[in-house]
């Protein structure tokens, strides 16, 4: 698995989490061309696309890692920027409120079409107040939307141009005053048109549903810092949710209701993304650490320091996870023979498979950081040589990749060895 | 028959205190008895080999089982130094702006602030102070863009004892909270001289290690001029030790070639960092680069600068 970053002075890099090893797409760094959004152009992940704080789009290659193509759009001081997939096209937007479409293909211009030929690539609206938000539709990407402080969202078509939604204030308060408004992130769900979930600056979350009515469904206030970044999950039902002091949540929507509490990393929260199975969360901000932690478990796999504050993050969808699934198979017998060992141990722990479990997770937790792998694959010889023979051949059966596996594959078996004398020397 | 027993009990509860005592006592000088013995021991062995004795024992204290922190600086990084070249305190170590400083207090207290800003804007200078009328901070810090300031300090106060410290660098700057304690200003300190000549100091910080503590060094030299004048003998001390900051002020003498005498002139206070935010203060709708929480990895040999 891959994750790619990218930072405030105009670096992207490239983590691997089997190896916790970083290279660097980009080499040249400048203060003025800080990397805003990242995305994949291709099903395949050859290509990466990035639009800067310059207003330079670039393009780059995987598997060379350099630029092959570059883009000006004239805006000073980027605020957002997102790729369409459908129509080859990139909306850039500012601060002040100009939002500009431009194609990415090239065309040869020539003198007496060049105001026809304008019409076609660049087309440039203008919002009336400071924007705050900016995103987006995921299914169709036929609509993008907008907001900021004393500026409620609004939904806008790209193709012609009109308003098609506008949003409305809840009621008045129980003592007749006003609600204060300042949209600070929103997102939409995924394959749908329909709705989408703001977060206020003061704490408070709001579900809006187009085909309802223009007052927001659900509502409610949780944080008493303001919300930064809003992430929908793959399950309809959850969302994830990024503080300015450093606080992550898992938050139900039925019932708007935090259920789990991710409180590792220390600085404002500015970038999430989701592995595409649903497992796995990884998290950038201004603290200079990358943190990926495991949904199921609520523990953090992994965490780096990376030397620069950071922007937004990406997960790879390439990568067949051999390392983790295998650890989990090898739980399960660990727990079956740890019957017999259990009397040998200095800990002197009962027979009974629970709590043998239970100690290992409590020692596991103490020790922070480091991978549960590590400490709980501490089975039999006979078994593990038998597991990891008759994995070698399902393996390359349905790998794509080339070297990662086989090298990873050769490091499990170079561990197991490294036990076994342990073993013998007590 | 009971007050016989009573007597009897209290008695006999004073006769147990003070031999427990006189117990205690008596163990305490065994064992220093039985140190000395080994300490000459010890030197004699070390007497008789000469040069082939084993090195001198070494006390463990904290500092040497601190747990390793991730952030610490290895010196020539490539990423380290682009970051700091083109950093928000940049331009004053490119030699192009002087220091102007802007003091100020919360509310309208008058009891024991004035006193400590008397003394800092002698030791610090090209400063003034600004009395606080009811004025906003967001306000203040237009103001003072105006004029071209380049730093604000305001000083908090409760219960008649000095509480923090808010550090402010204009014009986009960060920001960083911190918390006061243990003030002696110079009114209180015995043989202090009245006046003395402010040639420019020179600036000292020991022990900061981590990509914090580099930041919260950068944001402390830019309140003193650039150049020092060594003919001034002046020094300004940032001690770091298990994250408190200790400020101390000196003047040096040279009494030979080998004796130097330290001689304290200015007020001393101890420093600990609460918050460091990205832009200026702003509580409600900022963003923070490090905030401290009380039960953030709760373990004694754990620190942050």
């Amino acid at each position: 698995m891959r994750i790619f970053v990218g930072d405030r002075l105009g670096i992207i890099k490239c983590v691997s989490i089997e190896n916790t090893s970083v290279s660097f797409v980009n080499l040249k760094p400048n203060r003025n061309k800080e990397i805003i959004e990242m995305d994949f152009i291709d099903q395949n992940e050859t290509q990466l696309i990035a639009g800067s704080a310059n207003g330079i789009v670039d393009i780059y290659d995987l598997n060379k890692f350099e630029i092959t193509k570059s883009i000006n759009t004239n805006i000073d001081s980027v605020f957002s920027f997102k790729y369409l997939k459908s129509s080859n096209r990139v909306i850039v937007c500012n601060k002040k409120g100009d939002v500009k479409i431009q194609s990415l293909e090239e065309q040869i211009v020539e003198e007496e079409e060049e105001e026809k030929e304008k019409e076609k690539n660049f087309q440039e609206y203008k919002a009336n107040t400071p924007i705050a938000t900016f995103s987006v539709d995921r299914a169709q990407q036929t609509l993008y939307s907008c907001g900021g402080k004393d500026n409620l969202i609004k939904v806008w078509d790209i193709n012609t141009g009109k308003n098609v939604f506008s949003c409305q204030n809840l009621p008045l308060d129980d003592l007749g005053l006003r609600i204060p408004i300042w949209d600070r992130s929103h997102d939409w769900k995924h394959n749908s048109d329909n709705t989408f979930v703001v977060g206020t600056s003061y704490g408070g979350i709001r579900i809006f549903d187009t085909r309802v009515k223009k007052a927001p469904v659900k509502s409610r206030d949780i944080l008493e810092f303001p919300v930064n970044k809003v992430t929908n999950s793959i399950d309809e039902n959850y969302t994830f949710i990024g503080d300015t002091t450093g606080r992550t949540f898992k938050v139900d929507l039925r019932k708007i209701q935090s259920v789990n509490s991710y409180r590792e990393s220390v600085g404002s929260i500015r970038g999430m993304s989701e592995h595409h199975s649903g497992d796995y969360l990884g998290i950038c901000g201004l603290d200079r650490f990358l943190i990926v932690y495991d949904l199921k478990l609520v523990k953090s796999m992994m965490k780096v320091y990376l030397k620069t504050q950071m922007n937004c993050c990406l997960f790879s969808k390439q990568g067949f996870n051999t390392k983790v699934e295998t650890e989990k198979k090898n739980k399960k017998k660990n727990q079956v023979t740890n019957d017999s060992e259990s009397d040998d141990e200095v800990s002197g722990s009962s027979s009974s498979a629970e709590e043998n479990s239970s100690s290992e997770q409590s020692t596991s937790s103490s020790s922070g950081d480091e991978d549960d792998s590590s400490e709980n694959s501490e089975g039999s010889s006979d078994d593990i040589d038998r597991y990891w023979n008759s994995l070698g051949v399902i393996n390359d059966e349905e790998s794509d990749l080339v070297s990662d596996e086989s090298d990873e594959q050769k490091k499990g078996e170079k561990v197991t060895q490294k036990k076994k004398r342990r073993r013998k020397k007590k | 028959m009971s007050k016989n027993n009573n007597n009897t009990y209290r008695k006999r509860k004073n006769w147990t205190k003070k031999n427990q005592k006189k117990e205690e006592e008596v163990v305490k000088e065994e064992k220093k008895k039985q140190k000395i013995l080994r300490r000459k021991k010890r030197q004699k062995e070390r007497e008789e080999l000469g040069e082939k004795a084993p090195p001198k024992l070494v006390q463990i204290t904290q500092e040497m089982t601190r747990l390793p922190d991730l952030t610490t600086v290895v010196p020539n990084d490539p990423e380290v130094l682009f970051s700091e070249k083109t950093d928000e305190m940049s331009e004053y170590f490119d030699k192009k702006k002087k220091p102007k400083i802007c003091f100020t207090t919360t509310g309208n207290t008058k009891v024991r602030s004035p006193d400590l800003i008397k003394d800092l804007i002698q030791c610090f200078g090209n400063s003034t102070f600004f009395a606080r009328r009811n004025y906003k901070i967001p306000e203040i810090v237009e103001y003072c863009n105006n004029r071209k300031y380049t730093d604000i300090m305001i000083i908090s106060e409760c219960n008649k004892k000095i509480n923090g410290l808010i550090h402010i660098h204009l014009p986009i700057g960060p920001t960083a909270h911190y918390k006061l304690s243990s003030v002696v200003t110079r009114s209180q300190m015995k043989h202090v001289p009245k006046k003395f000549v402010q040639y420019r100091p020179e600036l000292i910080f020991k022990n900061f290690s981590t990509r914090l503590g580099h930041t919260v060094t950068r944001m402390l030299n830019s309140l003193m001029p650039h150049n020092p004048q060594y003919k001034g003998r002046r020094l300004l001390v940032f001690h770091n030790q298990r994250d408190f900051v200790f400020f101390r002020h000196y003047r040096y003498k040279f009494e030979s070639k080998e004796k130097t005498s330290l001689s304290e002139i200015g007020p001393q206070f101890t420093l600990k960092l609460r918050t460091v935010q990205l832009g200026t203060w702003d509580t409600n709708h900022g963003e923070y680069i490090w905030y401290y929480r009380s039960k953030m990895g709760s373990s004694r040999l754990k620190w942050f600068l």
